[in-house]
C-alpha cells in the first residue's frame, strides 16, 4: 500500500523486503518465551519431563519456518507482479528477519519483559534509517550490498543459541544440576 | 500526591526500560552528529564564495525543467519515484503510457502521434529481448549483449511549452502524471519544487545568516535540529515505557490490591503519566543542553537564547512524548497486554516514512515527528510557525484526552465492570469466525 511492489527493479525490490518484512522477524521470534514470562506457568512447564529447551527449539524452529513460508509467498507475489526478485533477494529478507528476531529473542531471554524484548530490536531497526552500520547495516540490499546479510546470519544463529542457552541457565534443570553438583 | 509521584518516578527511572530510553536517546544523537556540533560552526557568508543551491516555487524554471524531465522519463518508460522516501523505477501500462502522452501532448507542442513514435521501448518476445528497431540484444547461446544506446540528447525534439499552459493548469497535469506513477515521483507536489533549483545569491545567504542570528540567536538553529532528530525516536520510545510500567503491578500480582486502595484513579493513572513523561523529559532537557553547549563557544560576545534547548524540549518533543505514552497507558489499561508497541509503532512507522518528502518545515496537523533538518531555512521556521503551533496542539489534547479515557478504563476495573471483558470479547469475536468457517464448510 505504501510502496508497491509490481515492476521494481532489483534495488527497489529490496526495499519492501528490507524495510517492511523484515519486521515479521520481530513478531514472529520475540514472543517465543513470553508464555514462561508468567512464573507460575514457568513453575509448571520445568517440573514437566520433557524439558523446556526442547520446547523452545521447537518454538523456534516452527516461527523460523512459519518465517521463511510468509516471505516466500510475499516473494512470489513480487515475483508474479514482475518484480525482479532474485534468490540473493530472497535469502537475505529471511536473514535480516530472523536477525532481528533473534534479537528480540535474546533480549526476551535476559529480560522478563515484554515490552523490552520488542523495544530492543526495534531500536535497533530506528538507527539503521540513521546511517550505515557496516556489517550489520539491515538496508544493505537496497545498495546492491549482499555481503553483511553473512554477518547477519551468523549474528542470528548466535543470539538464537545465546538465548537457548540463557534461558537454560535460568531454568530448573540447570539449578537442579548444581544443586546436585553441590550436594556432592 | 507527592509521595505518590516518587515512589513511581522511582519505578520508571529505575526500570530496564527506561535505561534502554536514555542509550536509545544518546546513540541517535551521537550517530545523527547533534550531541556534538564541536564543527558545524554557522559562519558569515563572505563575497565571492558559492552559498550551495536552493528550490525556488518559479513557474519559468520548473515548468519546462520538469516537462523535459517527464518526456525523457516517458521516452525510456522508465520513471523514478520515492514513494515512502526509498528509490523505486516505476515502469507503466501501455495504457498509462498512453495518459501520459496525452497529458505531454497537451502541455507540450509535441502531437501525440510524435510523443508516441518516439518511446524507445524494450519489449519482451518469447525469451529474447528485442529493442524497437528489431535489432536483437540476445545472441542464439543465450548471452545478453548490452550495446549501449546513444545518449539520448532531448534536444533532438525541442520541447515548447504550450503558451496557454498556465502554472496552474500544469500543476494539475503534474498531479495526474504523479498519480499515474503511483505517488512520490518528481511530479509529486513536494517533489515538482525540486525542478526549480537555482543558485543562493550572496545577499540570500546574509539574509539567511542573519536571520540565524538576530531570530534564533544562533542556539536556536541548534536546538531546532536536535529536536529534528531526537522526536523521531521519542515519538515510538515512550510507548514501551508506558507499557513497562502499566504491566509492572500486574506482574508483580499486586494490580488487585492496588484497586481496592482509597487513592482515586484520576490520581493513580495522572500521577503514572506525569511520572513518565518527568522522567523522560528531564532526560531530554540534559541531552539537549551538553548538545547546546558544544556549540557556544563559537559565538564568544555574541547573544545566545540560553533558553533555547528548553523551549524546543518542551515546544517540539514534549508533545510527542506525551502523545506516545499515552497510547501505551491507553492500550495497556484496554487489554492487559502489549498491543500498544503495535497501535504507536505502526503509526509512528508510516509518520516517519512518509514524512521524508518534507524534512524542512514539516509541520503538517497530523505529522507525529515534526522535521526540520538543518541548521539553516529559519525563516521557513518562521512561516510555517503557526502550522507547528497548531500540530503541536493538537496531540496534546489528543494525549489528555486518551489519558482521561485510561482512567475511566482504570475506575471501571476497579469496579469489577471491565476485566479481561476486552480481551473475552477478542476471543469470542474470533471463536464466532471460527464458527461460521466450518459451518459453511460442512
Amino acid at each position: 500500500m505504501l510502496f508497491g511492489i509490481s515492476s521494481l527493479d532489483n534495488r527497489a525490490a529490496a526495499v519492501p523486503l528490507e524495510i517492511f518484512i523484515s519486521l515479521t522477524g520481530i513478531l514472529l521470534l520475540t514472543p517465543i518465551f513470553q508464555p514462561e514470562q508468567d512464573s507460575s506457568i514457568d513453575e509448571i512447564t520445568s517440573s514437566k519431563y520433557i524439558s523446556n529447551t526442547v520446547v523452545y527449539l521447537i518454538r523456534i524452529a516452527y516461527s523460523i519456518l512459519t518465517l521463511i513460508t510468509l516471505i516466500s509467498i510475499f516473494s512470489l507475489f513480487m515475483k508474479v507482479s514482475a518484480s525482479d526478485m532474485t534468490l540473493p533477494l530472497y535469502l537475505g529478507a529471511i536473514v535480516t528477519a530472523m536477525f532481528l528476531g533473534s534479537i528480540g529473542l535474546f533480549t526476551a531471554s535476559i529480560f522478563r519483559n515484554i515490552a523490552v524484548s520488542y523495544m530492543v530490536p526495534i531500536v535497533y531497526y530506528a538507527l539503521n534509517f540513521g546511517g550505515d552500520l557496516g556489517n550489520f547495516y539491515l538496508f544493505s540490499m537496497m545498495g546492491g550490498e549482499f555481503k553483511p546479510k553473512i554477518w547477519l546470519f551468523a549474528g542470528s544463529l548466535m543470539f538464537i543459541i545465546l538465548s537457548i542457552y540463557a534461558k537454560w541457565i535460568s531454568s530448573g534443570h540447570f539449578k537442579a544440576i548444581i544443586m546436585k553438583k553441590f550436594h556432592r | 500526591m507527592f509521595t505518590l509521584f516518587l515512589r513511581e518516578s522511582k519505578k520508571v527511572i529505575f526500570s530496564i526500560t527506561f535505561l534502554i530510553l536514555i542509550a536509545a536517546m544518546l546513540l541517535m544523537a551521537l550517530s545523527q552528529d547533534v550531541l556534538d556540533f564541536n564543527d558545524r560552526e554557522i559562519e558569515m557568508p563572505f563575497s565571492g564564495q558559492s552559498y550551495g543551491m536552493q528550490t525556488k516555487e518559479i513557474p519559468e524554471i520548473i515548468m519546462p525543467a520538469a516537462i523535459t524531465s517527464l518526456y525523457s522519463e516517458y521516452k525510456a518508460n522508465s520513471y523514478t519515484a520515492y514513494p515512502i522516501g526509498f528509490y523505486k523505477n516505476v515502469r507503466l501500462s501501455t495504457k498509462e503510457q498512453q495518459q501520459v502522452a496525452e497529458i505531454l501532448s497537451m502541455i507540450t507542442e509535441i502531437s501525440l502521434e510524435e510523443l508516441v513514435n518516439s518511446v524507445n521501448t524494450t519489449t519482451h518476445n518469447g525469451d529474447r529481448l528485442i529493442f524497437e528497431n528489431g535489432k536483437e540484444l540476445a545472441s542464439d547461446d543465450g548471452e545478453v549483449m548490452i550495446t549501449m544506446p546513444i545518449p539520448n540528447n532531448d534536444s533532438d525534439t525541442v520541447l515548447l511549452v504550450k503558451d496557454e499552459l498556465t502554472y496552474e493548469k500544469f500543476k494539475s497535469y503534474m498531479k495526474q502524471v504523479d498519480k499515474l506513477i503511483g505517488g512520490g515521483s518528481n511530479y509529486s507536489k513536494t517533489m515538482l519544487l525540486n525542478f526549480g533549483k537555482v543558485p543562493i545569491t550572496y545577499k540570500e545567504a546574509i539574509d539567511s545568516y542573519f536571520m540565524i542570528k538576530d531570530k534564533d540567536h544562533f542556539s536556536g538553529a541548534y536546538a531546532r535540529l536536535f529536536s529534528d532528530y531526537l522526536v523521531t525516536v521519542l515519538s515510538i520510545l515512550p510507548v514501551f515505557l508506558a507499557i513497562t510500567i502499566s504491566l509492572k503491578d500486574k506482574r508483580n500480582g499486586i494490580h488487585e490490591l492496588i484497586y481496592t486502595r482509597k487513592t482515586s484513579s484520576v490520581k493513580i493513572i495522572l500521577t503514572r503519566y506525569i511520572s513518565i513523561i518527568t522522567a523522560i523529559m528531564i532526560s531530554v532537557i540534559i541531552i539537549s543542553y551538553i548538545s547546546n553547549m558544544s556549540a557556544w563557544s563559537f559565538y564568544d560576545g555574541m547573544k545566545l537564547d540560553y533558553l533555547a534547548p528548553l523551549k524546543y524540549d518542551l515546544g517540539w518533543i514534549l508533545p510527542s512524548v506525551m502523545i506516545s505514552a499515552a497510547v501505551g497507558m491507553f492500550f495497556t489499561e484496554l487489554t492487559n497486554t502489549a498491543i500498544g508497541v503495535a497501535v504507536q509503532g505502526l503509526w509512528w512507522f508510516i509518520d516517519i516514512n512518509t514524512g521524508k518528502a518534507e524534512i524542512i518545515s514539516g509541520y503538517s496537523l497530523f505529522r507525529l515527528s515534526p522535521r526540520h533538518n538543518s541548521l539553516q531555512y529559519t525563516q521557513a521556521f518562521n512561516d510555517h510557525f503557526n502550522s507547528l503551533i497548531v500540530n503541536r496542539l493538537f496531540f496534546i489534547v489528543l494525549a489528555l484526552i486518551l489519558v482521561a479515557a485510561t482512567i475511566l478504563i482504570y475506575e471501571q476495573k476497579r469496579r469489577g465492570r471491565l476485566n479481561g471483558k476486552f480481551k473475552s470479547l477478542i476471543k469470542k469475536t474470533f471463536a464466532n469466525m471460527a464458527n461460521s468457517k466450518s459451518k459453511s464448510a460442512a
